[in-house]
């Protein structure tokens, strides 16, 4: 029997909630643990048909194609890049980190679930229905098929009338909504349910990033669902805001899209950077360098990010001084990143340094992370950007820097897992999918660099580039090979792992791994404190004798 | 107002040919070589000093006396924290970036200020359609898919598009574009030799977005005022 | 809006947080439904009757289970457990309502905004305002004005525990907002009598999508008020009015945004 389906035997109190064993549990739940486990077995499943879709773009693009040549048609292509993109960007990496962040940051805070449970639970629902509703979009005549930027008119039925691409706005539609939902939820958690003594600079960095994310979730994703809307009724009601050339639709969906978009890349990197950040200290055994540093840049990013969108245009009818000003704030929003790579750099100064699965990949990660950081500035300068822009640099660039992040929440999921499950995962079948991830995602975007000459969505492209084309094809499939190797561990370990005790980890310090693994279905008799400047827990009667109102008016 | 001062900027700032200024395809050879010098330096330098710290403080070295503070199951985090070292870093990479940027801003400045004001310059319209590329030339001649063009003359390009957002461009003249419905964008290219060039579309554009092509055939100045005389007798 | 606000105290006294909700799942459902009916038209036509159904479908599974929803007595955690920078004094319930509106700001922002942008576009003096005529789009805003005074009433009603009190500002205020969105329909209809229709032209697409999606809002509102005043009626929010101050929130948002449409859709 499953370790993580026994877990309701301990406590007598269920609270209405049936045991985990059975489906009915998982469809009523509203407990902040559930729903992180909800959360991150559906975005891996959504990770799986992303990457099913990856691996079909890689075989048509091993030879450059005549119409009709390869495992794809044309439409069916344009569909495999866009959904690829829409599923990978908004219905794995963020959902994957609010799974970890809804499982974590609870725990490490202090509280006993988010602020509104049943809120949350609808999040995750619409979450899921969204997902679903993209899977149906496919059998309406096919998906959307414009690409994941959804660029006017392109995006008006006149140019894609399938049922099936109204389906998939809808269906980014409502994600929206779960998001934005989820995003209230976890900002109210966060800000008004610490423990005594967590103040905001105290909590650890996981919980800082996904403090920041949500807040740019909550402002950026209130544009994308502005800009959903109206062409919900372009498409729908017949509305004419994208299809009137003469009021500059076109350029209307791209301002409105990217001040959604480049918020968006931050939204899905922080939490990556977060989990690293948790995973160095506790593997160097060193807390981070210029925590205040570390902290304030990202608060600064989390700024500036709303004033960034317009370096997506350079070549998109803008002026030459909102150019020069956009230079600007992108070199800006630049710095802070470099400065937090630095931190965790300097943080490996003197520590001692064990080389587990999680280490392993956040460390992997932030050399990949270095990489597109470096290549982005390429892209800072306006006049490479302008040949950059719509070939494989950008693509390559990109993957560097979003997967770059993947690399950083998978080293979150092995460095919880003991939390979550229990259990230990097995770190040898750890390793080995470590060595396939890190060689398959090199080989599969690095050639990309060197073929940055190909334009993006295309599956013609110059012979000699044949050969870089394939690498990448055969990196592809390496990396999917390492996802295998991942979930087939966790599959093993969950019913057959070590047993991990509350703290597997020599030097963790933040407050969930001082629980139970996995913690109860309340987190923790009594009320944790850091009011004296360790972490205690007060029995519950305290609470109540010391006059702290639980219901005031 | 701005941008006469920009070109003030630059006509006074150029003297000694700090940026690069020429074809686009030079501008670019030439940006790009340095940042990818540079950028592969940094790199190299910054991953092998991490592959070294995480080899030298690995948990089981020979350094076995610990003398460091580690972090406690449970504890808050210390308030004294000195970020001096990472401040000196972090000045040191905006100086390199910076310079870098801005020196390439002044090659920015002459590809979108200078070109454009040459007289007697070529000037081409294009237009975008699903899924093709139609010029027409000042006289109103229309080709289809292919542009021709003379060698070392700056042509300068109107494009816009006829249906959905398209992108022009040509990555062997580093000409680049977008075609939106309803606006016109401007660029120019200067061919440095003869021959036929390809161009395609940049922007996802619909099914046929794979083989949205033009060609570019570069002539020698004589061939092509010859050819641009008997354009129109021959259709 | 959690139920948790709305229990009695004495179920407070000892440990009864629940953990067990059907209705998020429902919920989803509906919609799901009902996205999968809205999907099948397009500008207008609908292709075949299963979409209309699964519309029809969507929609019933939707209020059925925010009834539902509404209806459960729910007890989420406390909250508030020390450290609640910069909320200390806002409870959970607020703080949520503020974040929920700073995200509507943003909504509301960008139809406004873009809105501008296509006016810029198209030549800001060349454009003219949909509706010929001022008056209703005034009564309206006098009308919203009105109903947002009266529920300030209700809750000062509810300060002095007054039933009826509450229970007649709150009707005051919801027919106050019938009226808003009656008077509105009527100024549609005329405007669709002189055929002028969402997809006319780019001035009528940002007039009706604009204004409609803030009577979505009101309409949003309105649900709730009945909500309230079914509440009021068997004596709710004399012992706790909080419910009533956040709703309050709320509807003088809706209102303040119709002082920024009112004036950019009828008279500039």
């Amino acid at each position: 029997m499953n370790k993580i389906l026994q877990t309701d035997g301990g406590y007598s109190d269920g609270h209405g909630l049936p045991p985990m064993s059975s489906v009915k549990r998982w469809l009523v739940t509203t407990n902040h643990k559930d729903i992180g486990i909800l959360y991150i077995i559906t975005s891996l499943f959504f990770l799986v048909m992303g990457g099913v879709l990856a691996l079909l773009i890689r075989l048509q693009l091993w030879l450059p194609r005549a119409p009709g040549e390869g495992l794809l048609s044309p439409f069916a292509y344009n569909q495999s890049v866009t959904a690829h993109g829409l599923i990978m960007v908004f219905w794995f990496l963020s959902p994957f980190a609010f799974g970890l962040a809804n499982y974590i940051v609870p725990l490490q805070i202090g509280a006993k679930d988010l602020a509104f449970p049943r809120l949350n639970a609808l999040s995750y629902w619409l979450y899921l229905i969204s997902g679903i509703l993209l899977g149906i979009s496919f059998f309406q005549g096919g998906t959307f098929n414009g690409g994941w930027t959804v660029y006017a008119p392109l995006n008006l039925p006149t140019f894609t009338p399938q049922v099936g691409a109204t389906s998939a706005v809808l269906a980014l539609f409502i994600f929206s909504v779960a998001i934005t939902s989820g995003s209230v939820n976890f900002l109210t958690t966060i800000h008004r349910m610490r423990a005594k003594g967590m103040t905001l600079f105290n909590m650890p960095l996981f919980t800082w990033t996904i403090l920041l994310t949500v807040w740019m979730m909550l402002f950026a994703f209130a544009a994308l669902l502005a800009a959903l809307m109206i062409l919900s009724a372009d498409r729908i009601l017949g509305t004419t805001y994208f299809s009137s050339t003469g009021t500059q639709g076109s350029l209307l969906w791209t301002h409105l899209f990217w001040f959604f978009g480049h918020p968006e890349v931050y939204i899905v990197f922080f939490p990556a950077l977060g989990a690293m950040a948790e995973i160095f200290q506790t593997f160097t055994g060193k807390r981070i360098v210029g925590r205040k540093w570390f902290i304030a840049a990202l608060v600064l990013v989390t700024v500036q990010s709303f004033g960034v969108w317009m370096h997506h245009m350079f070549l998109t009818g803008i002026n030459l001084e909102v150019k020069t000003l956009f230079m600007i704030t992108t070199i800006g929003i630049s710095l802070p990143f470099d400065l937090m790579v630095f931190s965790l750099i300097y943080t490996l100064i003197k520590g001692r340094i064990q080389f587990t699965t999680p280490f392993l990949f956040a460390f992997g990660g932030l050399i990949l992370f270095i990489i597109g950081g470096i290549t982005g500035v390429f892209l800072g300068a306006v006049v490479l950007d302008y040949e950059f822009r719509g070939t494989y640099w950008v693509v390559a660039h990109f993957h560097y820097v979003m997967v770059g992040g993947v690399t950083g929440l998978v080293a979150g999921i092995y460095y919880w897992f003991p939390k979550i499950t229990g259990r230990m995962y097995d770190e040898f079948l750890g390793k080995v999918s470590f060595v396939l991830y890190f060689i398959g995602f090199n080989l599969l975007y690095f050639p990309l660099f060197i073929a940055w000459e190909t334009p993006r969505r295309v599956f013609t492209y110059a012979p000699s580039l044949i050969p870089w084309h394939q690498m990448a094809t055969i990196g592809g499939f390496i990396l999917a090979s390492s996802f295998a190797v991942m979930l087939y561990n966790f599959y093993v370990s969950i019913s057959r792992g070590e047993e991990s005790g509350p703290c597997p980890w020599k030097y963790a310090s933040t407050l969930e791994w001082s629980l139970p693994s996995p913690p109860p279905l309340e987190n923790w008799e009594g009320t944790p404190t850091y009011e004296n400047g360790k972490l205690e827990f007060l029995p519950d009667n305290i609470k109540t004798d010391g006059g702290e109102p639980t219901h005031e008016r | 107002m701005l941008g006469f001062s920009f070109s003030f900027l630059l006509a006074g700032s150029n003297v000694l040919g700090i940026f690069p200024t020429g074809s686009r395809s030079f501008i670019f050879d030439r940006i790009f070589l340095v940042f990818l010098i540079l950028g592969t330096i940094v790199g190299v330098i910054v991953i092998s000093y991490m592959l070294i710290l995480a080899y030298r403080y690995r948990e089981n070295s020979a350094t076995k006396k610990d003398d460091v503070d580690r972090p406690k199951l449970g504890e808050l985090p210390p308030r004294t924290d000195d970020g001096s070292k990472l401040l000196k870093s972090l000045l040191l990479s905006a100086v390199v970036v910076i310079a870098l940027v801005v020196w390439t801003y002044g090659s920015l400045l002459y590809v979108e200020t200078q070109p454009a004001q040459i007289d007697g310059a070529l000037t081409i319209e294009v237009e975008a359609y699903q899924f093709g590329f139609l010029f027409t030339y000042p006289d109103g001649y229309q080709s289809n898919g292919v542009l021709r063009a003379p060698v070392d003359r700056v042509t300068v390009l109107k494009i816009t598009s006829r249906d959905v957002l398209h992108n022009f461009g040509s990555q062997d003249l580093r000409i680049k574009a977008d075609a939106a419905p309803g606006m016109i964008s401007e660029t120019w290219f200067l061919a440095e030799s003869t021959g036929t060039y390809d161009s395609a579309c940049y922007e996802l554009c619909g099914a046929g977005h794979s083989y949205m092509k033009a060609n570019i055939i570069i002539l020698e100045n004589s061939e092509f005022e010859q050819w641009n005389k008997t354009k129109n007798n021959g259709s | 809006m959690e139920a948790n606000l709305l229990m009695s105290d004495e179920t407070k006294a000892h440990h009864v947080e629940t953990h067990a909700s059907i209705w998020p799942f429902c919920i989803s459902i509906g919609v799901l439904f009902f996205l999968i009916g809205l999907s099948g038209y397009t500008q207008g036509n609908s292709p075949s009757s299963i979409y209309p159904i699964s519309l029809l479908i969507g929609l019933l599974v939707f209020s059925v289970s925010m009834i539902g929803f509404g209806a459960q007595r729910f007890e989420g955690p406390e909250g508030g457990y020390g450290e609640s920078w910069p909320f200390e004094n806002v409870e959970n319930m607020k703080t949520g309502v503020w974040i929920f509106l700073a995200s509507d700001v943003v909504l509301f922002g960008a139809f406004i905004g873009t809105s501008i942008f296509i006016r810029v576009a198209y030549g800001w003096m060349d454009w003219t305002p949909v509706p010929d005529d001022v008056l209703p789009g005034l009564m309206n805003t006098y009308l919203l004005l009105t109903s947002s005074f009266t529920v300030i009433l209700a809750l000062v009603a509810a300060k002095r525990r007054n039933r009826y009190g509450v229970v007649i500002s709150l009707i005051t205020t919801l027919f106050l907002g019938l009226g808003f969105l009656v008077n509105k329909g009527i100024e549609w209809n005329h405007l669709f009598q002189h055929g002028l229709w969402l997809s006319t032209n780019v001035r009528t697409s940002t007039f009706f999508l604009t204004t409609g999606l803030h009577g979505a809002h009101v309409i949003g509102g309105l649900i709730i008020c009945i909500w309230l005043i079914g509440r009021a009626w068997n004596g709710a929010y004399l012992e706790d009015n909080r419910v009533i101050e956040y709703f309050g929130l709320y509807w003088h948002f809706v209102d303040i945004v119709w002082l920024f449409l009112f004036p950019l859709f009828y008279i500039l």
